[in-house]
């Protein structure tokens, strides 16, 4: 039973059914977790912005998990290498908070969401629960075990979007 | 479990939306009619039923609130679940239509996620395909 | 300040929470920038979509896109991933957003109110004339995929 850390621009799958990940310190970043119910197949990716294209140097292939657009159709193409199946996924947001340094990107926090939320509908998810929005930061933990995606934040309740599978957050 | 669904609205991208969160939703669908006014709906169950209705609210010809009222005065048809989907957030419309009996309103614009728990809602029994839990 | 002046900041400030909304949830369009308030289309060939309405108030809602931002909004909207959207397509999806557009701004304006939209009426690679001698302001917003511009008029009350 691993803790396996993603970090800011990455992602991971959980390499045994017991393994949790977990992401710190989202603010304008999201966080996309997904979870096949039966194959226990996991995937967290921490993206930072929404395309790409925006990435001024550094090519978006040495860090495709920076961006929604390269970040998302790697996560889930990995997740059906690893036996995970697109109509069995449970989808599931978190982040994309307003604040104060924002890089220079416009709500970026608001952009990330509305980028992952395009890419999912094209695809053809649907998303299960999300905490996005607010001026806060989280910490997301996805259990493989269960599935459960807990979601902290300092002096709040913690919110598990599995087992209250509906749209927190300060839009809806 | 396999459901038939009508959606009525005058307009294809909007149906085509509908559909497509129904499909991707998981929600089994076996039949989808559509129709672009109350009066094709009529029309089109005059001689069939559907499981749920999902209607627009302002649409030539016959509006859905004259829809939901020849609906409710037919006999073998008013007990089919029907979500109107609107622009309007005005709290009249919503009180006129609560008042007809609608099973759900849905303002315009919503999540596809809205709109697929509203429908697991809606209809007994309908849950999303080979996945443990429904959207609610 | 005028009932005239009074009218066109209540339109605008309508629209400047109406239109990010409606573009956020249905079609995945972001705002890039600030919107610009008393910034009209430029003159050249745009698709036009225009919702009158009468109720509580009376008048009508009109957006202004160029080609490209409009096959993108059709593309997000419809989930068209390797074909291009038709005209028809692009016709009915701005119709819908003016309509969208409309609705929510007005349900902003008149909580308490009634209104009747009518049928979106929609043109591709129009030239508008005059867009700059409108009774109203009209408001960019630059989107990821190209500026979008929006009016609301309001006429009248009832």
């Amino acid at each position: 039973m691993g803790l396996l850390v993603v970090g800011v621009g990455d992602c991971r799958q959980a390499l045994d059914g017991s393994d949790t990940l977990v992401t710190y310190a989202l603010g304008s970043c999201i966080a996309v977790g997904i979870w096949d119910p039966v194959s226990k197949v996991t995937g967290l990716l921490h993206f930072m912005l929404p395309e790409s294209r925006s990435e001024i140097g550094a090519s978006a292939s040495e860090h495709p998990y920076r961006y929604a657009d390269t970040g998302t159709p790697l996560l889930f193409r990995k997740a059906y290498e690893l036996g995970a199946e697109k109509r069995r996924l449970q989808v599931y947001l978190a982040g994309g908070a307003s604040v104060v340094d924002d890089g220079g990107f416009f709500q970026v926090g608001k952009r990330n969401h509305t980028a992952i939320r395009k890419l999912l509908w094209k695809a053809g998810v649907l998303v299960h629960g999300e905490d996005v929005g607010g001026t806060y930061p989280r910490t997301v933990r996805l259990d493989a075990s269960s599935g459960t995606f807990v979601i902290s934040t300092p002096g709040k309740v913690d919110i598990d979007l599995k087992a209250t599978p509906s749209i927190h957050g300060a839009k809806d | 479990m396999q459901k038939d669904i009508m959606i009525v609205d005058d307009s294809p991208a909007m149906r085509s939306f509908i559909k497509r969160t129904v499909v991707i939703g998981g929600l089994e669908m076996r039949r989808c009619l559509e129709a672009g006014n109350g009066e094709e709906a009529l029309t089109l169950l005059r001689n069939d039923t559907v499981d749920v209705i999902l209607t627009d609210f302002n649409m030539p010809v016959m509006d859905g609130e004259q829809l939901v009222q020849n609906l409710r005065v037919d006999e073998r048809l008013r007990r089919v679940p029907v979500i109107v989907i609107s622009t309007d957030s005005t709290r009249k419309r919503m009180l006129s239509l609560q008042s007809l009996g609608v099973h759900g309103y849905l303002c315009k614009p919503f999540t596809p996620e809205r709109l697929a728990r509203m429908l697991c809602a809606a209809v007994p029994g309908w849950r999303a395909r080979e996945i443990e839990e429904s959207f609610l | 300040m005028s009932e005239v002046n009074s009218l066109h900041e209540g339109a605008s400030a309508v629209c400047l929470a109406a239109v990010p909304e409606v573009l956020e949830t249905m079609f995945f369009e972001s705002i890039a920038e600030s919107p610009d308030v008393g910034s009209p289309p430029p003159s050249g060939a745009l698709d036009t979509s225009r919702v009158d309405f009468e109720g509580s108030a009376r008048g009508y809602l009109v957006l202004a896109s160029p080609s490209s931002l409009s096959i993108s909004l059709a593309e997000a909207f419809l989930a068209l991933e390797d074909q291009c959207p038709s005209a028809s397509d692009i016709e009915f999806v701005l119709g819908e957003l003016a309509n969208m557009l409309c609705g929510s701004a007005l349900g902003r304006f008149q909580p308490d109110g009634s209104f009747r939209l009518s049928t979106p009426m929609t043109h591709l690679a129009r030239t508008l004339a005059e867009p700059s001698q409108t009774g109203f302001d009209w408001i960019r917003f630059s989107l990821d995929n190209g500026p979008l511009f929006v009016g609301l008029e309001l006429e009248a009350f009832e």
